[in-house]
């Protein structure tokens, strides 16, 4: 016989001793609220593509003189766009033997709500890829936004710059980076200036930025799918929902198929849609650092 | 549980036969395969103004649409817009800005809470003392003029914002230029500085007062 104290990894003690399988979490999945910033359609059945068109406004009327015939006469006009939604979709594929093991009601849940999770992500993703192409960029690369590059991207927008598509009308929507939040927090709740500490400065400090949170009127969105750059700038925007267009011509199509051959099941998500702009000038992108403060 | 290292078959839209064999020959119990077909029809544009890489447009949106989109720019730095106009005025207000600021100081003032603050004397925009806000902007207005004025003529450029890469050069119009004086006001150093203790900036204004 052995002489000597018994610990718990002594011989082949560990062989007794059970592990305890915690339910697994997932990687959380950011904020994606995007496409429904934006206008949404449904293409009808049996259509291909999506036609949307903008009626420029007319110059405006003349005063007449009695007896003058007026000559001249106005010609309506159209800034079109065309959209041709296309198929997006993702698959999971599970062998028998991994869902036998780890249990139906695991894996496959956990399957779905991830194949789910990356087709949103996918189309707010298309979505950010549209604020880049607003030719009015305030900010630039290497500086913060302060509340008052929002407050003139707001005066910029209600302004009527351009008869083909007039100001942009209410409401307006923001959609930043996180850290470009937290710069506006931060001019927020500097209360140096205003030499104030109360309202929603004082809110502002006791708790972060909320969805519902508004500067000037305009809701911030945290957009978690709008990544950095090398130089650690972001590409935000703020703009009128109109501006963009996202046309879709199916609910998510989940699918599920057996391959007996291969003893798997093809866990599938898909849907067909299309994102464009409509009128430039109804946003504002917000290209600016990013850069984390800590 | 899904396996952590779950692997991702990257590469052109396998058909279901290669996706089985794809599996196969992985060894693994399962494989994500990312199927977004409308990625492989996607383009990435280079944008001339920020000087980075877009995110990827549909090829179709991007040849008829943002490579034919046009931009006016001032030569001078990244200020762009559809309208000619805010150009010429983004030159006006550099302008006027700076001779606003030429004998800008910061004053310093007391807040209702008693926080301390500054006060720019050229426009009156309450900064914080944090971050040095009040040298900042107005080393901002002397520096934005400065860049412009050195640059003698600046030019209000009708180009294209986006190109198929960099080294791509597309065509650009000079529909105006405006010539910055080469002469520049010079800035009192010691009275843009923040500090000053305000006994001392009192006196000078009880001089200046008599």
């Amino acid at each position: 016989m052995a002489t000597g104290l018994s610990l718990s990894s002594t011989s082949n003690l560990t062989n007794g001793q059970r592990i305890f399988i915690a339910s697994a979490k997932e990687a959380f999945e950011p904020a994606a609220p995007d496409p429904d910033l934006i206008e949404g359609e449904r293409i009808p059945t049996g259509t291909k593509q999506w036609d949307i068109s903008t009626y420029a406004r007319l110059t405006d009327a003349q005063a007449l003189t009695e007896g003058v015939d007026l000559s001249s006469v106005q010609q309506l006009a159209t800034n079109t766009l065309q959209l041709t939604p296309a198929e997006h979709g993702i698959l999971v594929t599970l062998s028998n033997r991994l869902i036998r093991r780890q249990g139906d009601s695991s894996v496959v849940t956990v399957a779905g709500r991830q194949i789910g999770s990356s087709l949103r992500r996918r189309q707010a993703k298309d979505v950010i890829a549209l604020y880049d192409g607003f030719s009015k960029s305030v900010v630039g690369a290497g500086s913060a936004i302060d509340i008052t590059h929002f407050r003139g991207s707001a005066a910029y927008l209600l302004t009527d710059n351009n008869s083909s598509f007039g100001p942009a009308p209410m409401p307006l929507h923001a959609a930043l980076h996180i850290e470009q939040i937290s710069d506006i927090i931060n001019d927020l709740t500097d209360t140096s200036p205003r030499g104030t500490t109360t309202g929603f400065t004082d809110e502002l400090l006791s708790r972060w930025w909320r969805g519902s949170d508004r500067l000037y009127g305009i809701p911030i969105f945290h957009s978690g799918n709008i990544s950095r750059d090398s130089g650690d700038d972001a590409k935000g925007a703020i703009f009128a929902s109109g501006a963009l267009y996202m046309i879709v011509a199916n609910d998510a199509d989940v699918t599920e198929e057996d391959d007996n051959s291969l003893r798997a099941r093809e866990y599938g998500i898909f849907q067909e849609w299309a994102e464009g702009e409509r009128a430039d000038p109804h946003g504002v992108e917000i290209f600016s650092d990013a850069a984390t403060t800590v | 549980m899904v396996n952590q290292s779950l692997p991702t078959y990257e590469g052109s839209a396998p058909t279901a036969r290669d996706r089985r064999r794809i599996v196969d020959e992985s060894g693994r119990d399962a494989v994500l395969f990312d199927m977004d077909s409308g990625e492989t029809g996607k383009v990435s544009l280079w944008d001339q103004v920020d000087e980075t890489w877009t995110s990827p447009f549909e090829r179709s949106v991007a040849m008829e649409h943002y490579l034919a989109k046009v931009l006016y720019r001032c030569s001078g730095c990244k200020e762009t817009s559809l309208y000619e106009n805010d150009i010429e005025r983004h030159l006006t207000q550099l302008k006027s800005s700076r001779e606003a600021h030429v004998d800008a100081e910061l004053q310093r003032n007391l807040g209702e809470n008693g926080q301390m603050g500054v006060t720019c004397t050229g426009c009156g925009a309450p900064l914080s003392m944090r971050k040095n806000q009040g040298q900042r902007h107005l080393d901002k207005i002397n520096d934005d003029y400065r860049a412009h004025a050195e640059e003698g003529s600046i030019d209000v450029l009708l180009m294209h914002r986006y190109t198929t890469s960099p080294s791509v050069s597309m065509p650009s119009q000079t529909v105006n230029t405006f010539v910055f004086e080469g002469k520049e006001p010079v800035v009192n150093q010691e009275n843009r500085s923040d500090s000053d203790s305000p006994a001392r900036r009192r006196r000078r204004n009880r001089r200046r007062s008599r």
